[in-house]
């Protein structure tokens, strides 16, 4: 299952951060969160990064089966995959045949195991409800669960989604730019279950976008070592008997998003990117 | 390059403190399950009972057919 995670995160990054050859490629390759998501072997996660980072992939090209196809697998982590989903809706707007086809790809993919579950447990989606409103978080899901339980988590959501739209505000109708949707796809941590540093994965492939700016080369080399140094700080901890981390360990994830911001704000001129653009 | 390597060496040595003073541990560090085991609910599945049941009490954060469709890994016990 490790090998299996290892592809799935080598296939994300060649999909939309310019795969080895970018010089943010291998900060992120070894930082916190991929570390953490490989002890765990967390398959899904990985399994919901790829999709996404397909259906961000495709958009531009017009590839829309793919797209449909990569949404439908990202969505097994709804919370991380729906700023991107909506991004991509609003994005390609003006293609309303293409969004068809889109959904029509994603349709199909699911909708044998939408079918199956509903007939194996007709109430599965309010179960899914409870489930959700009931794990174990940290960050700002579970503040907002103390707040207004599984509505807190529903305007946290929204919150994000709003906050994903703003961002793409000028891009309706246009291809997706690849720097945007990698940080839309980061944006999605903030809204997830973050029940380990592993969650800061779906991160990464911005911060390894900045590698492909020159000007911003070493904010991956940066980033990454100081969540580095933060794990340092555990040592008292753990030599004192410790069994693990504390669990707001998780909030690192955080560290990742926040490390990415330039791609929100910024957008490269056509001299500034290196040639491995993804 | 080499200060980042340091750090990350230092960093995951400092995180899996304990792990390293359980060598058995190590074992089924990269061969286990994984965290993705919903074996309650293939379980259910397998033997014919309630998956309802075995999905409320797994307590798992994602949508029943997604979790349908990983059922062939934990069939395979060590995917």
């Amino acid at each position: 299952m490790t090998l299996f995670c290892i592809g799935l995160f080598m296939l994300s990054m060649a999909l939309l951060a310019g795969g080895w050859r970018n010089p943010g490629f291998l900060p992120a390759l070894i930082s916190v969160p991929l570390f953490a998501d490989l002890l765990t072997a967390h398959a899904t996660s990985q399994l919901g990064l790829t999709g996404l980072c397909l259906a961000a992939w495709a958009q531009p090209r017009r590839r829309w089966v793919l797209m449909g196809v990569g949404l439908a697998i990202g969505l097994i982590r709804p919370p991380n995959a729906l700023p991107l989903v909506a991004v991509l809706i609003y994005s390609s707007w003006s293609e309303p045949f293409g969004l068809l086809k889109a959904v029509l790809a994603g349709a199909a993919v699911m909708l044998p195991l939408v079918a199956l579950a509903f007939w194996l447990d007709p109430a599965w989606v309010g179960i899914y409800g409870v489930n959700v409103g009931h794990t174990d978080y940290a960050g700002l899901p579970l503040v907002a669960i103390r707040l207004g339980g599984t509505w807190g988590l529903v305007l946290l959501q929204i919150t994000t989604i709003l906050g994903a739209l703003f961002l793409a505000r000028s891009r309706r109708g246009q291809p997706l730019d690849p720097d945007l949707a990698a940080y839309v796809i980061a944006i999605g941590v903030i809204s997830s279950k973050l029940a380990g540093p592993y969650s800061g994965i779906f991160a990464l492939p911005a911060l390894a976008r900045l590698g492909l700016r020159p000007q911003l080369a070493w904010t991956p080399w940066m980033a990454s070592g100081a969540a580095w140094l933060f794990e340092l700080t555990f040592v008292p901890g753990m030599v004192a008997g410790a069994l693990a981390p504390p669990v707001w360990e998780s909030i690192i994830a955080y560290w990742f998003v926040f490390a990415a911001w330039p791609l929100a704000i910024s957008r490269p001129s056509a001299a500034e990117v290196a040639p491995a653009t993804g | 390059m080499a200060l980042f390597g340091l750090l990350a060496v230092a960093g995951s040595v400092a995180r899996e403190w304990p792990l390293l003073h359980r060598p058995a541990d190590w074992a089924t560090t990269f061969s286990g399950p994984g965290d993705f085991a919903p074996a309650e609910i293939i379980t259910a599945l397998v033997n014919g009972q309630s998956v309802a049941t075995a999905y409320a009490r797994s307590g798992q954060p994602y949508p029943l057919p997604y979790l349908i469709a990983f059922t062939p890994f934990g069939l395979l016990h060590d995917p």
